[in-house]
Order: structure tokens, then C-alpha cells, then sequence
């Protein structure tokens, strides 16, 4: 297992590499980072312009400096920013934000998502099945932003009725707090709870949906009809039997929307003003801004190879077929 | 009841009230207790909304991006963000005042300001001999010199500068009476000299990047000590305590500082990237002041807050056709002139505001000059005296056919027998109000027998400069930023190029008449404000005339804060709202 796992982890360094490469070529003649520079009034002198274009490596040929940018990362160097950042420092800075804003979303998502699919499954066509089935198409329809925009009304409306600031509408924290421990929690969860929201009712609908799914086709299995003929109670069935060889698919798709997330959950992040991965490359496409955006997919490209490492290793810990192959 | 079950369930308790109550009803947490919808808040520009305000407190103020370069004087640091982050940190001579046409003296820096003599040009300036840094440094002649030096292109060709009109026309800044004296003497004549040493920066700091007796260590310090980091420093009644990339700069007060205020203990500047988030934020009280570029939605929704002013003005960036006169069709000749003559004959500027900005503010009208904005003194219609932007498609195919053209209203053939080609209009990609302009005014040529293709570019400055024979445009939309001195600033966009070039300076368009040129040269040197003025109109007149370029309105500004403030109000000025920081405050009456 170990040595596959290793395998499966060299593999994907040239795949990486290759997609920076396309993903360089693509932003980079995508347009002018100078763009914005050259708009303003009165207009910059051209010596400011060709200082900055010498600056951001624009004066150079493109393989030279796709070369400049791979041969600095060893050396913790991601190449210089329209922006002014420290890209390596702001990569990190912007992780942290983002793994704040999804852990919780995708614990969440996932703990309802298995209870809905569950019951969805286990009593199929009642009217609680009906009624599920009907939140999870609801909120898989809905478009994130709109709903983030709707709860967030909400929320403020609640705040004007009560008074007091209890949900925050902006960023992952207050700027300055003041009280004790009790009051600053309060504040990370009064800014936490909206996004959270978010994230979590819209992941919720597609996941639950596929465990549904996935339930239905075991509890059909020859096994599980055994089990039931052996007189084993139905929430053992259900839960040791049934349910755990239909997370295996789910385990799937939850690997690769939480390798997404980490890359940002980009509509989330803007609505609620979280300055996260996916702010940091919504704001490097519109300023042209090649480093950070490479800097972005090697972390985005690295999430999606460990969480699909990570859901085949998971496979084995739900299969015991695999775990003996 | 669980976490998540308390959370559905308030939001649920909040959707029965609100479809009850109505979004804009109850007890704002923004507003103080008071009735009904935001107020638009009309008046005296320079002291609106100037109540009596009480010490303490704090305001979170909307900034737009986040502050990537904290010298406002360079070129990448000219923007709104770092001149409004650093308006309360590096003090000013003289403050443009949001009527757009007072220059004010800062009376906590400086006790005078005084042109001694006209000939040679000399300015005496008096700093406040309380007037210190914040490690109580006197502020000085040192500070006047650096900025000289570093902007005046000749001891610093590597400073990178925004903008340096004046400073290179400086022959001497000299130090008398222990440096708090500044005597200034100019090579040539400036009249824009109130304009002269904004944002000025410690000299003393300025030396510990780099030996500034120097043209490297000048640039060093220029470029990247003043540029890179947040200011430790300030000679202004505050002080940036913590920056916090992509969050918030927080102010605090100054302990130093000299003169009057500040009232505030603490101003925020909180960055919103997404303009749409902050209406809702201002209703949550976790911003008090924002300063959107405005939008009908935008506007409808602010409208409906309660506890909330607004200002609707109209700013100094003005919307303008330009045609290219590197096309020998547009070009400056008899044929030429009279089909851009023709063609601004027939634009509707009333039915162009109509269907973009008209919608937000029902006040605006076609601007109408070149150089003045109606809030200034000066101001007059030069170019509607012409008939243009009046839709008068007869009196343009009347023009059209004086000059020779023919196929006037189907297929425009000009008087050499060439058939005039179809014209690429360009406006800003993604600029929806551009779009129509460019829409519209293929509407209004197509009765010419004129076709008008309506193009985006996504990068407004390369095309706007490049002007080989493959040139981006036949017509472009964009704005020209305005001033409270309109000579410096303009001049550049119409003093004729030098033969064999295709543009210079501003001059996009290629655009040069002997006598505009002699009316603009003395309009940037001459002393006496009365001169400017008619020089100013003189060249309006005849640019207008030309039909070189058409005015069609001031942008909107809108700016909107808490009702519980006094002293903060709008700016439409380089330096925004932030130019009074320290008179900020929250209303003594305020609950």
C-alpha cells in the first residue's frame, strides 16, 4: 500500500509540472498585466512602464520566464507580483483563511449528507423520502450566490430586529475585538456561521443525493438481503453493512469537492469578503498576475493528488477486498 | 436545541419579521434610532454635514483594494486606496476642498503660504514651528527639498513619479530660520503652485534607505522606502498602528501631532474588493462609511437604509468621445473636419446621460467643456453653442454635404470619391454604460450613411497610445480626470504633437492647432487666474470647434456614511473623503 502510495505520488509531480506550464502559457497570453497601470490618469510615464515590465520579468522571452519562475520555487522564490506580495507568504497567509472557512463546512456537509442519504434510502418513496428529496434538489438548484446574498439579507435583518451584531456579513473576523476569550469566539463563530452555512447547504444537496443513491443499490445486494434473513436488527444492517460499503463512492466525490474547496471556495469567499485562495486568484486573472496564479495551482493541483491519495487509501479502510488485494 | 437548529431557527424568526416589517423597518443597527430612508444629504460642499462632534470613538471606513504601495506620489501608489490610507499620516501644504475649485492652506502645518514675487516666480512658505514627526523630528525645509528632488526629474531620473507638473519648473528650495522657512524660487512661472508639496515624507527617514545627497539613494527611498512598507512615521493626526494585508489598516491617533482634533481615537480602513458587499455591511454597522462608484441597484438599495446619509455629487472624471485623427478620413482637413463636425452634430449627449447615468441621478447634463466643471468658476458652453451633442441629423447631413461628401444617409462616399470606411468604436470591456455610449452612437451615425462598429478593448491604455498604421481605434469612450487648477492637468491632452509622430504626451488623438497651443502654453505659466481662465475658454472654443473630442458628462460620485457622524463628507478630489480626517467625529446630539 505504501509503495503505491508513492507511486501514485511521483506520478503526479510531471502532471503538475505540465499544467503550470499550460496554465503559464494561457494567463500569459492572456492579456497585459499593465493593463490597469496604462489606464490610469494622468498616465504613467514610459519609463515607469518599462521599469515595471523589466520588474515583473515582462521584457523577457515567455520560455525563459516560465524557467525563471520553476527554478526559483526550490529556493521559496514564486516570482514577482503586479500585486507587490510576497507570494509564498501570501499563498500561506490565504490557505489559512480557506481551511478555516471549509473544514467545518465539509464536516458539516458530510455528517447530513450521510444522515439524509440514510434515511432517504432506508424508507424510499415515504413522504420523509419525498420531502428530502425535494431540500436536496431546492438547494442543489439554487445558485450559491444568490443564496449566499439571500441568507446574508437575512441575517443582517435579524441583527436590525435584535439590536445587536450577532452575524457578521464581512471577513473571518472583526478587525479588533475587545473582551476575553468568550467574546472572541463569539466573534469567529459570529463570522464563521454564514459562510459555514453556505458551503455546507450547497455540498450537502449533491452529496446526500449520492449517498441516497448509492444506499439504494447495496441495500439491493444479495448481502444485505442475507443479513436481514438472518434476523439481524435493521440498524446494524443499515449501519454496518449497507452503510458502509456505499460510502465508498460518496468518499469519491467528497475527496474531489474538498480538494476544490481548499482551492478556494471562490463565490463563498467573495460574497462574505473571506480574502482566501479563491479571492487570491480571482484578483491575480483580473490583474493578468501569471506567479500568483501558478503559486495558486500548485497548491489547488497538490490538494486535488493528496485528496484523491487519500480517498483511495480510505477505500481500503471501507473495502476490506481492497485492503487484502 | 442545537448550534445549527438555533441558528435556522433565528434566521427563520428574522424571515416572519422582516416579511412583516419590511427590510428597512425597526431598530437599525447602523442608524441611531431614526425614522424612515437614508437622506441625501444636499449642501454647501466644503461644510455639509458639519455638526458638532464629540471626542472618541472610531469609524470604519471602505477601502476599494487592497494598499500594495503607501507613496501616493508613484505612479503604481497614485491610488485612491494609498492616497486615502495615507491622507491622515503625511501632511499636506494646502488641501483641495470638495467644492473642486478651493485650494485650502493647512493652517496645523503651515502658518503661511505666500508668492513674495512674480518675476522670478517666488513662494515663501512659514511651517508651523510646533509642526513635528511623530518622534518629534521638526517638520521642515528638508521635507520641502526631498520632494522637489525627487520629482523634479534632474537629481532623480529613477524616481518613479505619478505626476511632476511644477516641480520641474523649481530653480531653488532654500531653508532659512532653523529650516522652518522655505523659500522657493521657479525657472519658469507655475500657476498651479498651490498644488506643489502634497504628502510630504520625512527627509530624516528618508536617509536611512539610502544617502539621498544621492540620485540612487533618492530613488531607493522614493521607489521602495516610502513604497514597500506601511509608514512607522506621520507628521499628520494619525498614525498607522497595524496594517493587515487585505484586511484593514487601523489608524490611531498620532501622540505627536500638532494641531487641531483629532476627535476619532481610531479610524479603520476596511477593504471590501466586491462593491455589492458593501451596502449590507453598512446596514450590519460593520463599516460606517463607504464610497462606491454608484450603480442603480446600488443606490436603490442604500436608499432604502435607515441611520444612513448619502452624497450624490458629480466627480472630476468626465466621459468624452475622442476620435482618432490618424485616420485620414477623421483627420485635420477640410473633408475631415466637417465628417467628426457632422457627427457630433447628430449625438444626442442629453439622450446618451438619459440611458446610462440618468438613470441614477436625473441632474446630470451635458458637460460641455473641456476644462471646466459647472461647480467651477470659468465654466461656460462652448461646445452645445456649437449645436453639437443636440441630435440635429439634418443639420449634420447639411455639413456632410456643404463639404463635398455624397451618399449622405446610405453610403457615405467622400469628397476624393473614396467610400468612407466602416469606424471601430472602442470602449472598456466589461464597461456596460461604455457599451451603450458606443451603441448609441452607431445609432446616431447610421442616419449619416455612416457604419460604426462597437468594439471592447481590455487594455484601455496600450490602445489608447498605440498608433502605428494597425492603430485600436477610429473612436474611443473613456474618462479624463478633471482638477482645481484645469491648466496643468489639460494642456498635455491638446498641445500639438511634434511632425512625424502619431502622438504624444496626452495627445492620443494627434491633435495640434497653432493658436490653441499658444493659449494653453501661457495658460500653465501665466500668474494671474483671470488670464487662465479666458485662455482656457479661447482654446475650449476652438478645440470644440475642431471637433476634435466631445464632452459628454461628469461621473457620479456617490458617498455614503452613518447618520450618528459629523465632519465626514465627500470629496471628489484626488486625496477623497479623508482630506478632513481629523474633523471626523461622532455628533455630540448622536445617541
Amino acid at each position: 500500500m505504501f509503495a503505491y502510495a508513492v507511486r501514485r505520488l511521483l506520478i503526479s509531480i510531471p502532471v503538475l509540472l505540465i499544467s503550470t506550464f499550460l496554465v503559464f502559457l494561457m494567463v500569459s497570453l492572456s492579456g497585459d498585466p499593465l493593463a490597469e497601470l496604462r489606464a490610469r490618469q494622468p498616465p504613467p510615464p514610459e519609463s515607469v512602464l518599462r521599469a515595471q515590465a523589466h520588474e515583473l520579468r515582462l521584457d523577457q522571452p515567455l520560455l525563459e520566464r516560465y524557467w525563471h519562475w520553476i527554478s526559483g520555487i526550490p529556493h521559496g522564490d514564486f516570482g514577482p507580483s503586479v500585486q507587490n506580495i510576497n507570494i509564498g507568504h501570501e499563498i500561506l497567509t490565504r490557505f489559512g483563511v480557506t481551511i478555516r472557512l471549509v473544514l467545518l463546512a465539509v464536516l458539516l456537509a458530510a455528517i447530513i449528507a450521510g444522515i439524509v442519504g440514510v434515511v432517504s434510502a432506508a424508507r424510499q418513496y415515504s413522504p420523509l423520502d419525498y420531502t428530502l428529496t425535494g431540500i436536496g434538489f431546492l438547494f442543489l438548484a439554487m445558485p450559491v450566490f444568490w443564496f449566499a446574498i439571500l441568507l446574508k439579507q437575512l441575517a443582517v435583518n435579524f441583527n436590525l430586529q435584535t439590536g445587536r451584531v450577532i452575524f457578521y456579513t464581512i471577513g473571518d473576523r472583526s478587525i479588533e475585538t475587545t473582551g476575553g476569550l468568550g467574546a472572541q469566539i463569539g466573534d469567529i463563530v459570529g463570522h464563521l456561521i454564514l459562510p459555514t452555512i453556505v458551503l455546507a447547504i450547497t455540498s450537502f444537496a449533491s452529496w446526500s443525493r449520492f449517498n441516497r443513491a448509492s444506499m439504494l443499490e447495496v441495500l439491493g445486494s444479495d448481502y444485505v438481503r442475507l443479513a436481514r434473513a438472518k434476523g439481524l436488527p435493521r440498524r446494524h444492517v443499515l449501519v454496518r453493512h449497507a452503510l458502509r460499503t456505499a460510502l465508498a463512492p460518496m468518499v469519491t466525490v467528497m475527496s474531489l469537492d474538498f480538494a476544490a474547496f481548499f482551492s478556494g471556495a471562490i463565490v463563498t469567499e467573495t460574497v462574505f469578503q473571506w480574502h482566501g485562495m479563491g479571492d487570491l486568484l480571482l484578483t491575480s486573472i483580473r490583474l493578468r498576475d501569471v506567479y500568483p496564479v501558478l503559486a495558486w495551482l500548485l497548491i489547488a493541483g497538490t490538494a486535488v493528488i493528496l485528496m484523491n491519495l487519500i480517498a483511495d487509501l480510505l477505500y481500503a479502510v471501507l473495502d476490506p477486498r481492497i485492503r487484502y488485494a | 436545541m442545537t448550534g445549527l437548529g438555533m441558528v435556522v431557527g433565528a434566521l427563520a424568526l428574522s424571515l416572519a419579521m422582516s416579511a412583516c416589517s419590511g427590510a428597512a423597518t425597526g431598530t437599525g443597527a447602523a442608524g441611531g434610532g431614526d425614522t424612515g430612508a437614508a437622506k441625501q444629504i444636499q449642501g454647501d460642499a466644503n461644510t455639509v454635514n458639519n455638526g458638532p462632534v464629540k471626542s472618541g470613538g472610531s469609524l470604519t471606513y471602505v477601502l476599494e483594494a487592497n494598499v500594495d504601495n503607501w507613496n501616493p506620489l508613484t505612479p503604481i501608489g497614485s491610488t485612491v486606496q494609498s492616497m486615502e490610507a495615507v491622507s491622515g499620516v503625511m501632511p499636506s501644504v494646502f488641501v483641495p476642498q470638495p467644492d473642486m475649485q478651493t485650494m485650502k492652506l493647512n493652517t496645523d502645518l503651515m502658518v503661511s503660504a505666500t508668492q513674495t514675487s512674480t518675476s522670478p516666480q517666488t513662494i515663501v512658505y512659514k511651517i508651523n514651528p510646533k509642526a513635528v514627526w511623530s518622534d518629534n523630528t521638526p517638520i521642515s525645509a528638508d521635507e520641502f527639498s526631498y520632494l522637489w528632488k525627487t520629482q523634479n526629474a534632474k537629481d532623480c531620473p529613477k524616481c518613479e513619479v505619478a505626476y511632476n507638473a511644477g516641480y520641474d519648473q523649481i530653480k531653488s528650495v532654500t531653508g532659512s530660520d532653523g529650516g522652518k522657512t522655505v523659500t522657493v524660487v521657479f525657472d519658469k512661472p507655475f500657476a498651479a503652485w498651490q498644488t506643489l508639496f502634497s504628502f510630504l515624507m520625512p527627509a530624516h527617514i528618508a536617509a536611512t534607505y539610502g544617502d539621498i545627497k544621492t540620485a540612487a539613494g533618492l530613488a531607493q527611498s522614493f521607489n521602495h522606502g516610502f513604497a514597500d512598507k506601511p509608514p512607522t512615521w506621520s507628521g499628520g493626526p494619525y498614525t498607522v498602528k497595524q496594517f493587515q494585508a487585505n484586511q484593514a489598516v487601523i489608524e490611531a491617533k498620532n501622540t505627536s501631532w500638532y494641531g487641531q482634533g483629532p476627535n476619532l481615537d481610531q479610524v479603520i480602513f476596511r477593504i471590501i474588493t466586491d462593491a455589492t458587499q458593501e451596502v449590507p455591511a453598512l446596514q450590519n454597522n460593520e463599516v460606517q462609511a463607504i464610497n462606491p462608484a454608484p450603480q442603480v441597484d446600488l443606490l436603490n438599495q442604500l436608499k432604502q437604509l435607515q441611520g444612513v446619509n448619502y452624497q450624490l455629487d458629480q466627480s472630476f472624471f468626465w466621459e468624452h468621445f475622442e476620435f482618432n485623427l490618424n485616420n485620414p478620413f477623421l483627420g485635420q482637413s477640410p473633408a475631415g473636419d466637417a465628417l467628426r463636425q457632422a457627427l457630433f452634430t447628430a449625438v444626442d449627449t442629453q439622450g446618451i446621460i438619459d440611458r446610462t447615468v440618468g438613470q441614477m441621478d436625473s441632474s446630470i447634463k451635458p458637460l460641455n467643456s473641456h476644462f471646466f466643471m459647472p461647480q467651477q468658476q470659468g465654466y461656460q458652453d462652448n461646445v452645445g453653442a456649437l449645436g453639437f451633442g443636440k441630435a440635429d441629423v439634418a443639420k449634420a447631413k447639411q455639413i456632410l454635404q456643404s463639404a463635398g461628401y455624397t451618399g449622405v444617409g446610405t453610403k457615405l462616399v467622400a469628397p476624393d470619391g473614396k467610400p468612407v470606411p466602416a469606424l471601430r468604436f472602442v470602449y472598456t470591456a466589461g464597461n456596460q454604460l461604455r457599451q451603450t455610449e458606443g451603441t448609441l452612437f452607431a445609432s446616431y451615425a447610421k442616419p449619416l450613411g455612416i457604419t460604426v462598429n462597437v468594439e471592447p478593448t481590455d487594455n484601455l491604455g496600450a490602445s489608447q497610445v498605440h498608433q502605428d498604421s494597425h492603430y485600436d481605434y477610429d473612436i474611443i469612450v473613456f474618462a479624463w480626470v478633471g482638477s482645481s487648477f484645469p491648466a496643468a492637468i489639460n494642456a498635455p491632452i491638446y498641445l500639438s504633437c511634434p511632425k512625424g509622430v502619431t502622438y504624444c504626451g496626452n495627445n492620443i488623438a494627434n491633435y495640434g492647432n497653432a493658436d490653441v497651443d499658444k493659449w494653453l502654453k501661457d495658460s500653465v505659466t501665466n500668474l494671474d487666474p483671470a488670464a487662465v481662465t479666458t485662455d482656457l475658454n479661447n482654446a475650449d472654443k476652438q478645440i470644440s470647434e475642431d471637433a476634435v473630442s466631445l464632452p459628454l458628462y461628469q461621473r457620479p460620485a456617490l458617498f455614503a456614511y452613518s447618520s450618528k457622524y459629523g465632519g465626514i463628507r465627500s470629496n471628489a478630489n484626488y486625496i477623497g473623503p479623508t482630506y478632513n480626517m481629523a474633523e471626523w467625529g461622532l455628533l455630540a446630539s448622536g445617541s
